[in-house]
This record gives C-alpha cells, sequence and structure tokens, in this order.
C-alpha cells in the first residue's frame, strides 16, 4: 500500500517535471550553424532587438543556399541584471572569468576604456580598417561623431599603444530645459514677451533662488534650478568653469585643480542659496520612480538633463507643458573669453570580448546592427509597440552622423503626432552632438565617477570644504590608477597545485576528525556510566552517521570548499578577474586597515544595523504568539501577516520609496496626522539607517513562521500545570515559553546576524549607499570593490574580514548557548 | 471580552499594516498611465466612466483646481467669455463647456500671472484678464475639454512588406459605410497638416454601431500581415472590435480594443503567424476564424474590414479597466512558459531540499560520528561567507561541469543540503525529546527506519516551513538564473519579469508601473494560496511530548 502511494507519487512528479521542462521549447542547434550569443538590453527593447535578429538570422540562411560557405547564424540573446550595465556588470564579469563570454555586447560607452585597459575587449582595428574596402553602409570612423568615436579609442598611458575596442551605438547628451510659464511668471521675459533663460551661471543662481517656492515650514515646494537635480554632475560644471578631472597625459587625477574646486563651490553656493542641500534632496525624493516627473508637473523651472527626457517624459506626458530648451550657460568669465556653451555625451557601444569564440560573426551582426536597415527595424518594432498603448516614439540619438539625421527626419520631422517643441528640443541636442566634450577616457572611470560623486556630496552637505572633499577624492583615484599603471608584479598562483593540496586537506581532516572524535567517544565512555550503553550503540551507529550526513559533505568538498579555498588565496593576490591572480602577500589586508577609509566607514553603518536584530526577533515573536491564539479565520491572518514576506523585493522597493518619500509619502502624512514634522528618512544621512531598519521590522512575518513551529512543539500540559500552580500570564511567558523557545531564539539571533552583516539588497536597489556614504554597508563595499572597481583580490580580502568577524561571533555566540539554551534532551 | 477585543483588534490592526503593500499593489495594477501621472496619485484607482453619447465635455480635467480668489475669478472670466468674440462648437452642451473653460484659464493664470497680481483690484483683474484670453487659447482649451473619437488613416501591410494606405486620413469621412443599430455620423475635420474623421454617436437607439467597407489591395490578399486602425480615443470604454472577410473565411478579433483614455493610438489586427514568437512583444491582437462560406467576400486582391463598436456599462468598464494591465503583461512576456520553468524548478528544489536537509539535520541532530562538531561548525561557517566572493570561482566549477546555460545550477545543489534548513531542522530536532526512539531502537530499528519512520513525522510542521521557505526563495531567485543562463527560452519567471521591471526602476519614468504591479501580483498569487493552505502543517504540532509525563 505504500509502495504503492510512494510509486504513484513518482509517476505523478516525473510527469509534472517532464511536462514543465523548458528542454523540449529548445531545438537542439543544427549542424554547420554559427551560434552568437549577444548580451543587451532587457525589457522592451530586447523584443525590438529579437525583431533585427531575426532578420540578420534569415538573411543568413538565404545568403547561405546562394553560397554555401556563408554561415547560417543563429543569436541567442541574454540580458543584463540592470539597464545599466556599469552599475551591475556582475554577469559579463563573471562569463568573462568562467571563460564563456557573450561573442557580442553591448557596453556603456565611457566604461570601455576602463574594461580594455585590462584586456577584456577584443582590438576592432583589423575589422575596422577591412572596412574601408566595403561599401555597403560600412563602418567608417569619420561617419561618427567625434566625440563618440574619441570615447571608444584607448590609448595606454604608459606604453602609449592604441587601439579601437567598440563601435558607437546610441548617444545621449544634456540641454537646459527650462519651465516658459514659470519663468515668465516670474518676469524673466525678453522684448517679445517670450521667456528667457539665463545667460550665464551668475544669472542662473538668481533665477534658481527666484524660482523656487517653499510652503510655511520651509520645505521647498517648486525647485527653480538645483545643480544636480538631472543629469549634469560635476563633471559638467567643472568643464564649463575650464576645468578637468584628469592631465592631458591621463597619469594624474586633476579633481583638486582650482577651476573643479571653484565650480564645486558654485555648486555648493546654489545649494545654499536655496536652504540646503537637505531641503533639495528632500524635494527631489518625489524624483524616484513611482512618482511622476517633477520637471513634467511644473515643479521643477530649469533642470540640466539629457536627450532622454523626450521619449520617457515629455513627449509622452509633457505635451501641455509650455517649456524650451536650450545650451546651458557657462560662467560669464568663461564667455568673456569667448568660449560657446556646451553639452555632454554619453552613450552605448558594441563591443567584442576578447576571448569571444566567434569574433568574425560578431562583428558581421555588429555591423549589422550598426547599419540603418536593423536601425529602422528595432525603431519601427519600437514605434509599433508605443503607439498600440496610445504612446509617441522618439528614437534615441545615434553615434553615426548619417543614421542620426535619418531618424531624426524619418520619426521626429515626418510624424505629425510629434510636437515641435520637442522636434526643436531635440535638433538642439542633435547639434551640441558635435562638439560637447566626453568624461576621460581613463581606466579608473567607475571610482572617478564615484568620487566625484561622493566629493559633491561632502561639500554641499557641508562635510568638508570644497578643497579637501576634491583632495580627498583626488587621492584615492590617484592611488588606484597609480595600481593600474604600474600593477604589483607577484609571482602567478599555480593552481593545479593548490588542487592537490586541497585534496590533501580533505584527507588530512577526514583523518584527524576521526581520531578526534574517538578520543572524545572514549572520555565520555569513563565518565558517564548512564550514557554507556548509549555511546557504544552510537559507535555503531558512525556509518548511518556519515551517510545520512554524506549528501551535505559530498556537496561541501565538490560545491563548496573549492570556492571557498579559491577566495582565501584570492584575498592575498592583486586579481582583476580579467587577467591572472598574482600573490602580493598582505597587500590587501594592510590596505584594508591603513588606506581604506570607507573600509571603516561601512563597518560603523553596519554595526548600526544589529540594533533591528532583537527589534525585529520581538516583533516577531508577538505576531507569532498573537497568531497562535485561538481566534477565527486563523489562516486568513496568517497570510495577512506574512504577505510583506512574499511580496518580490523590487515591487516592495517601489513601495517604501514612496512612503518614505518626505512631501507625500505615507509615513510622513500619518506623522503630520498627530502633528508631527517627518524627517526626510532616506535622504538624510541620520535617518537612512532607521529607515531600512524600519523596512525591515515590516518584513517580521516572514520570521513568525519559525516561531510559530517553535510554539506549536510547546506541550499544553505545562501551561494547564502552570495555571493550577496560579502562575500569570507573563510568569507562564518567562518560566515556559521562553524558555523552551531558546532553540529558536538561539537560531534567529544567528540567522539574523549573519543577515545583517551581510545586508545589501536594500541598498543596493534604494539608496545606492547613499546619501553621504550613510548606507554604504559593509557588503555593498565589497560588491562596490568586486564588480565595479574590478578588484577581486581586496574584495575577498574584505569578504574573509567579514567571514571572521562573523565566525568569532557565532563561535562566542555557540559557547554561551549552552548557558541559556534549553534542548529538551 | 476586552482581551477578545484587544486580540481582534490587534489582528485588524497588524493585517492593515502588513498587507498594506499588497493592498498597494492590487490598487496600482488596476491604474491607467495617466492616473500615475496626476498631481496627487491617490491610492484607489480612479473610476472609469462609461458613456452613451460622444462628443461630450470632460469635466474631470480641471474638477480639483483651487486657488486664490478662485470664484471671483471664475465670475470674471466667465463673463468675459460670454462676448461673441469667442466661438463654440455646436456637437456639445455650450454652458457646460464655457463653465469648464473658465476653470482652465483659471488654472492657466494660475501657472503664469506673477503672484502679485492676484493682490489687485476686481477691476484690474477684468481688464488683465480679457488681456489674456484670445479666441486661439480659448479654442485651445475647448479642444483639450471636448471629447470625441477621431478616426484617422486605415492601412494594412502584406508579408513582403508591402504597405497600403487603404483610407487615407484626409478621406476618412467619406471613406466608410456607417451602418449598426444606433445613430452615428462621421465628420472630417482637423487642420490641413493632420486631417481625420470625428466620429459622433449616441448609443441611445441601440447597441451597435459599424463602419465598413470592402477594399482593393495592391497585393494577394493572402499574404496580408496586419491591418492598422489610427484612432483617438475618447474615453467611453466602449468596446471597439474588427471583422475582417477575404478569401471566403471571416474572422474576427479575439478580444476588444478598449476606447478608453484620450490618446491617438494605432490598432493592429493580424491572425496567427511567424510574429507569435515567445520573445516578441504582442501588440496587436489576434483575428481568429469564425466561419467559412460563399457568402463571405472572396476575390484575390479584396478584403471586406468591419469596425464594430459596442457600448459598456460600468461593470463591464472596470473589468477592462482592471484586467487592462495584467493583459499587457502576458502580451509583454511569455507567462506561461515561464511559469512552468519555475514550477520545474521548484518541484526538484523541494524533493531535493526536503530530503536532502531532514537526513542531514537528523545526522547532526542524533547520530554520534567522528567530525560531527568539526562538520557543524563548517556548516555555520558556510553560511557566513558573503556570496559575492565565491561567485566566480562557483561559475568556473560549473561551467567546466558542462552547466552553463542550463537550469542545472538552479536546482543541483539543492540534492546537497543548504545550511539554512539544516541548522533550524536540527535546532527542531534537538527539542523532541528522545523516548520515541529508544522504544523503536529497542525494537531493533535501524538509523534509517527511524528517521524515516519516527523523525520525519514528528518534524512535520518545520518541514512545512522550511517547504514554503525554498519555494519562496526558488520561485524569487534571478541571482543564479542572471549568471547562469545566457538562453532567454530558460528564464524562470522571476528572471523574466525582472528584466521588465528593471526598466521601470530607471529614475523618471512612472511608465510601466502599473504593468509592473501586474506582472507582480500574477507572481505573487500562487504563493499566497500556497501559504494559506501549507499552514495546516503547521497546526499539527508535536502531539508526543505526553510521554514525557
Amino acid at each position: 500500500m505504500n509502495i504503492l502511494k510512494a510509486l504513484l507519487l513518482a509517476l505523478l512528479v516525473g510527469g509534472a517535471l517532464w511536462l514543465l521542462s523548458p528542454g523540449r521549447a529548445i531545438a537542439p542547434t543544427e549542424p554547420g550553424v554559427v551560434e552568437i550569443s549577444y548580451l543587451g538590453q532587457a525589457g522592451a527593447e530586447a523584443a525590438a532587438m529579437n525583431d533585427a535578429f531575426r532578420v540578420f538570422e534569415e538573411e543568413s540562411r538565404a545568403a547561405h543556399e546562394r553560397d554555401p560557405s556563408h554561415p547560417i547564424y543563429h543569436i541567442v540573446t541574454g540580458q543584463n541584471a540592470s539597464r545599466d550595465q556599469t552599475a551591475d556588470p556582475t554577469r559579463f564579469l563573471v562569463s568573462v572569468a568562467g571563460g564563456r563570454p557573450p561573442d557580442l555586447i553591448r557596453f556603456d560607452r565611457y566604461a570601455i576604456s576602463e574594461w580594455a585597459a585590462r584586456g577584456a575587449f577584443a582590438r576592432l582595428d583589423g575589422f575596422v580598417a577591412a572596412e574601408a574596402a566595403r561599401s555597403d553602409e560600412a563602418i567608417r570612423p569619420e561617419n561618427f561623431y567625434p566625440p563618440c568615436w574619441e570615447e571608444v579609442v584607448y590609448e595606454d598611458p604608459v606604453s602609449r599603444t592604441r587601439a579601437i575596442f567598440a563601435i558607437p551605438a546610441d548617444v545621449d547628451d544634456r540641454a537646459l530645459f527650462y519651465n516658459k510659464d514659470l519663468l515668465k511668471r516670474a518676469g524673466y521675459v525678453d522684448e517679445q514677451g517670450e521667456a528667457r533663460p539665463p545667460r550665464s551661471w551668475e544669472e542662473l543662481a538668481t533665477m534658481a533662488v527666484k524660482l523656487t517656492e517653499h510652503d510655511a515650514r520651509g520645505a521647498i515646494t517648486r525647485l527653480g534650478f538645483a545643480p544636480n537635480f538631472g543629469n549634469a554632475w560635476l563633471y559638467l560644471y567643472s568643464w564649463m568653469n575650464g576645468g578637468n578631472f584628469m592631465s592631458a597625459d591621463r597619469r594624474r587625477c586633476t579633481l583638486d585643480s582650482p577651476p573643479v574646486v571653484q565650480a564645486l563651490a558654485w555648486m555648493t553656493a546654489v545649494y545654499d542659496s536655496l536652504g540646503g542641500a537637505e531641503k533639495v534632496f528632500a524635494f527631489q525624493d518625489s524624483q524616484r520612480p513611482g512618482e511622476l516627473d517633477a520637471f513634467v508637473k511644473g515643479k521643477v523651472a530649469m533642470k540640466i538633463d539629457g536627450y532622454w527626457s523626450f521619449p520617457e517624459n515629455l513627449a509622452q506626458f509633457g505635451r501641455d507643458l509650455n517649456y524650451g530648451v536650450t545650451v546651458p550657460p557657462l560662467p560669464a568669465a568663461e564667455t568673456a573669453k569667448g568660449r560657446a556653451g556646451f553639452s555632454w555625451v554619453s552613450g552605448w557601444c558594441y563591443a567584442i570580448p576578447d576571448t569571444a569564440r566567434q569574433k568574425p560573426a560578431a562583428w558581421e551582426l555588429l555591423r549589422f546592427l550598426c547599419s540603418r536597415r536593423a536601425i529602422q527595424i528595432i525603431g519601427d518594432s519600437e514605434r509599433l509597440r508605443l503607439e498600440s498603448i496610445g504612446r509617441v516614439y522618439v528614437p534615441t540619438q545615434n553615434s553615426n552622423r548619417n543614421i542620426n539625421l535619418w531618424l531624426f527626419d524619418n520619426y521626429l520631422a515626418k510624424n505629425p503626432a510629434i510636437q515641435p517643441k520637442v522636434r526643436e528640443g531635440a535638433r538642439l541636442l542633435n547639434d551640441l552632438l558635435e562638439t560637447s566634450p566626453i568624461r576621460p577616457v581613463t581606466p579608473v572611470g567607475q571610482l572617478l565617477f564615484n568620487e566625484q560623486k561622493r566629493a559633491t556630496e561632502n561639500a554641499i552637505f557641508h562635510k568638508m570644504p570644497a578643497q579637501a572633499a576634491l583632495q580627498q577624492s583626488g587621492q584615492v583615484v590617484q592611488k588606484q590608477l597609480d595600481r593600474i599603471l604600474s600593477p604589483p608584479r607577484g609571482p602567478l598562483v599555480p593552481w593545479r597545485l593548490l588542487l592537490v593540496v586541497y585534496g590533501a586537506i580533505i584527507v588530512l581532516a577526514a583523518s584527524l576528525m576521526i581520531g578526534w572524535d574517538m578520543g572524545i567517544g572514549r572520555r565520555g565512555q569513563n565518565t558517564a556510566s548512564v550514557e554507556g550503553t548509549r555511546s557504544r550503540y552510537f559507535r555503531s551507529q558512525w556509518s548511518g552517521g556519515w551517510i545520512s550526513a554524506s549528501p551535505w559533505i559530498l556537496g561541501f568538498i565538490l560545491l563548496t570548499g573549492g570556492p571557498i579555498l579559491f577566495s582565501i588565496i584570492i584575498s592575498f593576490c592583486d586579481y582583476d578577474i580579467l587577467n591572472p591572480a598574482r600573490f602580493v602577500g598582505l597587500a590587501n589586508y594592510r590596505w584594508m586597515f591603513t588606506q581604506d577609509a570607507l573600509f571603516w566607514k561601512s563597518i560603523g553603518n553596519t554595526g548600526f544595523m544589529i540594533i533591528g536584530i532583537p527589534l525585529g526577533m520581538a516583533l516577531s515573536l508577538g505576531i507569532a504568539m498573537l497568531l497562535n491564539l485561538e481566534v477565527r479565520g486563523v489562516a486568513l491572518w496568517r497570510t495577512f501577516f506574512y504577505l510583506p514576506s512574499i511580496v518580490p523585493a523590487v515591487a516592495s522597493s517601489i513601495l517604501w520609496i514612496w512612503i518614505f518619500n518626505p512631501n507625500v509619502g505615507l509615513a510622513n502624512q500619518i506623522l503630520a496626522a498627530f502633528g508631527l514634522h517627518g524627517p526626510n528618512w532616506l535622504q538624510d544621512e541620520q535617518t537612512s539607517k532607521p529607515a531600512l531598519i524600519l523596512m525591515g521590522l515590516w518584513s517580521a512575518g516572514g520570521g513568525m513562521i519559525i516561531w510559530l513551529a517553535g510554539l506549536k512543539g510547546i506541550s499544553r500540559t505545562y501551561y494547564e500545570a502552570a495555571a493550577l500552580d496560579g502562575a500569570g500570564a507573563w510568569q507562564r511567558f518567562r518560566h515556559i515559553t521562553l524558555p523552551l523557545l531558546t532553540p529558536y531564539i538561539f537560531f534567529n539571533l544567528i540567522i539574523g546576524l549573519i543577515a545583517t552583516l551581510q545586508i545589501f539588497t536594500q541598498a543596493f536597489i534604494m539608496t545606492q549607499g547613499g546619501p553621504v556614504d550613510s548606507t554604504l554597508f559593509y557588503a555593498y563595499h565589497l560588491f562596490n570593490n568586486a564588480f565595479r572597481f574590478l578588484q577581486m583580490g581586496y574584495a575577498s580580502a574584505l569578504g574573509w574580514f567579514l567571514f571572521i568577524a562573523v565566525f568569532g561571533l557565532t563561535l562566542l555566540q555557540l559557547k554561551f548557548s549552552r548557558r541559556w539554551v534549553h534542548y529538551e534532551e | 471580552m476586552l482581551r477578545r477585543a484587544l486580540i481582534y483588534g490587534a489582528l485588524i490592526g497588524g493585517s492593515l499594516v502588513f498587507a498594506w503593500p499588497f493592498i498597494w499593489m492590487l490598487a496600482t495594477s488596476a491604474k491607467l498611465e495617466r492616473e500615475l501621472f496626476d498631481e496627487k496619485p491617490g491610492l484607489m484607482p480612479e473610476a472609469p466612466r462609461p458613456r452613451l453619447h460622444s462628443p461630450y465635455v470632460d469635466t474631470r480635467m480641471f474638477a480639483t483646481v483651487s486657488g486664490p480668489r478662485l470664484n471671483e475669478t471664475l465670475g470674471l472670466i466667465e463673463a468675459e467669455l460670454a462676448s461673441p468674440r469667442y466661438t463654440w462648437p455646436a456637437d456639445v452642451e455650450p454652458d457646460a463647456l464655457r463653465h469648464e473653460v473658465a476653470r482652465g484659464i483659471y488654472a492657466q493664470l494660475l501657472a503664469r500671472w506673477p503672484v502679485e497680481v492676484w493682490a489687485r483690484s476686481a477691476g484690474e483683474l477684468r481688464t488683465e484678464i480679457s488681456r489674456q484670453i484670445s479666441p486661439e487659447s480659448v479654442r485651445e482649451i475647448a479642444g483639450k475639454l471636448r471629447r470625441t473619437l477621431c478616426i484617422g488613416q486605415l492601412r494594412v501591410r502584406s508579408y513582403d512588406l508591402q504597405e497600403d494606405q487603404l483610407v487615407a486620413p484626409g478621406t476618412a469621412a467619406a471613406s466608410w459605410v456607417i451602418g449598426g443599430t444606433s445613430d452615428a455620423t462621421l465628420v472630417q475635420t482637423g487642420a490641413a497638416a493632420e486631417p481625420y474623421a470625428e466620429l459622433h454617436y449616441s448609443f441611445a437607439r441601440g447597441q451597435l454601431i459599424t463602419l465598413s467597407q470592402v477594399f482593393t489591395t495592391s497585393f494577394p490578399i493572402d499574404r496580408l500581415h496586419r491591418i492598422q486602425l489610427y484612432v483617438k480615443n475618447d474615453d467611453t470604454w466602449s468596446a471597439i472590435n474588427l471583422v475582417v472577410e477575404k478569401g471566403g473565411v471571416k474572422f474576427r478579433a479575439e478580444r476588444p480594443v478598449d476606447n478608453a483614455d484620450d490618446n491617438w493610438v494605432v490598432d493592429t489586427w493580424q491572425e496567427r503567424g511567424p510574429d507569435d514568437r515567445p520573445d516578441k512583444i504582442r501588440s496587436w491582437t489576434l483575428l481568429r476564424e469564425i466561419g467559412r462560406g460563399p457568402e463571405f467576400v472572396n476575390e484575390p486582391n479584396r478584403l471586406k474590414i468591419t469596425v464594430e463598436m459596442e457600448p459598456r456599462n460600468l461593470l463591464q468598464a472596470w473589468g477592462a479597466k482592471i484586467l487592462h494591465n495584467y493583459r499587457l503583461t502576458f502580451d509583454y512576456i511569455p507567462f506561461w512558459r515561464y511559469v512552468a520553468t519555475s514550477l520545474f524548478l521548484v518541484i526538484l528544489n523541494l524533493a531535493g531540499t526536503l530530503f536532502s536537509c531532514s537526513l542531514v539535520a537528523y545526522s547532526f541532530a542524533r547520530l554520534q560520528w567522528p567530525g560531527r562538531a568539526a562538520c557543524f561548525a563548517l556548516l555555520l561557517a558556510t553560511m557566513m561567507i558573503p556570496p559575492q566572493v565565491t561567485m566566480i570561482p562557483q561559475f568556473l566549477l560549473f561551467q567546466k561541469l558542462g552547466w552553463y546555460n542550463t537550469l542545472k545550477p538552479m536546482w543541483v545543489p539543492s540534492f546537497f543540503a543548504g545550511a539554512f534548513s539544516v541548522f533550524l531542522l536540527r535546532q527542531f530536532m534537538k527539542g523532541i525529546p528522545r523516548d520515541l526512539e529508544d522504544a523503536a531502537r529497542l525494537d531493533g530499528c535501524g538509523f534509517f527506519r527511524i528517521y524515516w519512520h519516527i523523525m520525519l513525522p514528528l518534524i512535520k510542521p518545520t518541514l512545512a516551513a522550511i517547504a514554503i521557505f525554498t519555494f519562496l526563495a526558488t520561485w524569487n531567485e534571478f541571482m543564479t538564473p542572471l549568471i547562469y543562463l545566457s538562453d532567454q527560452r530558460l528564464y524562470p519567471l522571476s528572471f523574466g519579469l525582472y528584466a521588465y521591471q528593471v526598466q521601470s526602476l530607471q529614475p523618471g519614468t512612472s511608465a510601466g508601473i502599473g504593468m509592473l504591479m501586474a506582472g507582480s501580483l500574477l507572481m505573487t498569487l500562487p504563493v499566497i494560496v500556497i501559504f494559506f493552505f501549507a499552514q495546516r502543517y503547521f497546526l499539527q504540532g508535536v502531539t508526543l511530548t505526553g510521554l514525557k509525563g
């Protein structure tokens, strides 16, 4: 009977698995087909790309029929974790390290030099040279906007070798968007009565103040202009002021040069005149997802923002908004020197990883994707999709001048649904593409970006003066640059030998354990005679113990142990994932304790979060006890309380960003109902961590399950006996429930500690470590070093320091646990 | 009594707080894009307002306008609008329109006038107002307030990429034959640059309005790929359907298009064909065959197109509105394919985790063997290593095993006992009295039989908890698919959906939030249902502690 049941169950599960398996959906690759893997866009953009890929495949098939030597292509597409490749290059990095990179990748252009410097991308000079002989929409450097092409050519500052590492694709630049109605209202009009945008920094600063409105409590209700509202950053203001982040030979970081310092001082002054950066950031929070665009709503008078404002907001939702677009103004002194205004250019490109398997095929796909034909297929597909949901299609700008002009002509000029103001703005931004600067082409681009942001925050929040902030950040960048330009040349890691050592360690550990435990077993037999029979029995069950523990032991040896050993070794190496690891001794650990200020900051931040553990435990125990009472519909109540743990992180992040919105968020509305003025939550370094703790508490329902399982395990007889003895509710809780729950308290403490010290996701999605590094947690710092700054060796060292800390704390807990954890043995 | 009240009070209050995200997601999933861009987004979605007559004046647009000297200024503006300088469309109620236009002008003045103006006297205000208002601005605002259904061009396209404009926007009114059971007229309007026809209609008499015509195409009709109609909706929530006759076969759209919101939309219809691939977004409505026979148009280059419009009542409109974002989710991702993959992984993970973890935990909790203490410490230690550190070596290993771009990295490890579950189960087993096992052992049971027949039934509540955790973790997992899958067809639901969600997370785009919430809800629902029913296993508790005493 039982066997029959088990068989039936097995059959059922097997059948279900066969039905559900996705393997059946995938046809095996035909012989002679060249498979190209492509890593690029996500979501709707990816679907439009697929249309182009299918055409490419069909054409290759047709060409193959005409000429059998022509390969048939098949494209396999993958997606990134985020649209922003540089924010999270995890996927690409891991696949490169594992020797299975995509054949073609769409990459953020300014990050190309950083990766090219480490040899991640193939040199394309040979392919580009061969293009000269081809006629059909060949890739020629002169067809591209100069800044776009400059960005994909990397010259090593030391060896002076130059090469092309990518082909520019999409591009975007920035301009000053201004609300004409608001400007007119404040009296900024020219002779014709038209709104007149600012002509200099000085004017911009006064207009910013005049156009800003506050409510009775001083909170900003309408923003005139804020330097970092939109997308300008210190980069643009420095360039405007004649400054640069890198010296001409790109071997020195000039973040602290006078023009940059002046630019930052000006930004700080603007923030101060608006009532302080805190106020502006509190207002800026409503710019976050889940909310509407403040400029479209008419809540912002001027902003410097990118071309993408058109497709994302203005062309769709800003139809009734009376706005204009113009070149951002320069400081008056710079205009006096005869300089004209400009924008700044960034965008995307296609690159072929150096270890890609199908380079010629990837190049064919690349040149197809750069052709007008592919861009039209993609554009038409997107247009169809958008128009079917009542939107208009505004194509992104293209690095290829001819294609860009055609895009404008075909999709903007010829489409009557595009408003003239969108067309004019797009034309202005297209013109600016010819002359605007790009971020420095350097192997430390990502760090430079992070540090300019850090310096800006330090200055505008008055943590330190502009000069000191830039000096500090400049030094961090310089140190990293020096390391890359003259890398440590330690011995290579002998991986084969280490594998043998690993085997030896396992054997040694096994024999040691046996010897040690036998000793203990014997001692146990001598001292505790009552337990004697039991021990003897257990020893006869050794094989049983090993067999039943074998899944874990095998798993550890095969899947976990090796990677752990690998990372220990790596922590003593200089390893950027793209090149072989080299031993550097204790350098990583030395750097950690002596040079890395953020290391200590992140420890402090993470330590603060420990407050949340007891709070969360108490709350979830409370909920569990409430739900353990005999009430009607208990299943329903439990489901309600458990809901926060089920909601996917992305959805709940959007919700919480909205709840913590200082102006319209639920948290502050509730506080306001009690006459309290709520804080700025995620935008204030004092409250950002408590806000995250609060958010963690709210998913306490998840822990409730474990408590419930524990509570259900406590026999009623104890309570009945205690009730007979006249014990009150508190006494019953204190002397029965708590002692019997101690194994669970212990469990939750350890798990809670581990989870807290590894806290990452919330900071990654919601705060990106800010403001002013107040949510830069240890694991986030580690992630940054590993995947953003490509310092895997250092990240591993950080990982092992964390491990030792947690392990030590756990051992301590285990030791003390004997005193208070009560097992019913 | 008081105690009961307190308990239920706590339950209701707590449920509200904790169910909040769910309520919010539910509400947001029923919102249109326009509502997310509203000045003050409320929790509840706006109620649809189905209407039987069009054109009409939309009174919602400036309903919430408020500011200094509101009524006084409105009076002044209305007085000004009464002047014969301004002309009004004849097909809507002029008083209602004038009233709304006044509010619209007030809102415009509020945005454009310097604050000082509002302190001036009534007389000055009046002159200022008449200076500001022009026939053009009035016409512009009236145009925004007057909702009407606009019909533009009709295009067809063949599989060989030939495009025919069957109806030009300039002759849209003359090209269609109006039919059905109710009243409707087509009026040619619009600027010369952007002409179109307005469909004025009323469902007072019947429930159906049709526009139909027989067209000739430049290509053979069996090569027909898609039919596209350009429409500006009038937000009456009526249902628009398409019926096509060609080659002796009659087709009908599988579902109606909502006449909702007030943007220009291109409605597209096509038959099942090569476009129906899982990696393509369905931005068209499918045409289904509903009959064939000699009575239907059957000529090599001809087809008959009929646009049908039916009114909806409030209930139907609500239904259409709520379903809107869910339909989009299904159109955008191959939802069921992703669900199947996720279920596949869930089953394997559950089987692996439950079996291996309980066995290993039993070994750690009850059996004596050399190295147990050290192994337990190691087990705890593996939890403490940040995953970012071992990600790369693990990838190297799995890739050497040939697991790259397969689902194996997502389920095989579960058969090797995860530390968290082992730890939890061990804690639980340690709390169970040994008496039963001792009795079984005296009867001569081996370790496996004790595990299978005595331990497993006792640890059911914890196993149920672990099953839920495992289910949830597998269902929501996105890091492993991200790293190991390069082929979109292998994606589980969590990652397939995430790929769309990340787009909505970009700052400055509210777009797609409604769809994101609908998708998240669809992903969450099975977990909620399973949790609801699986809890019964927690309730069982351990009934054996009585043995002790």
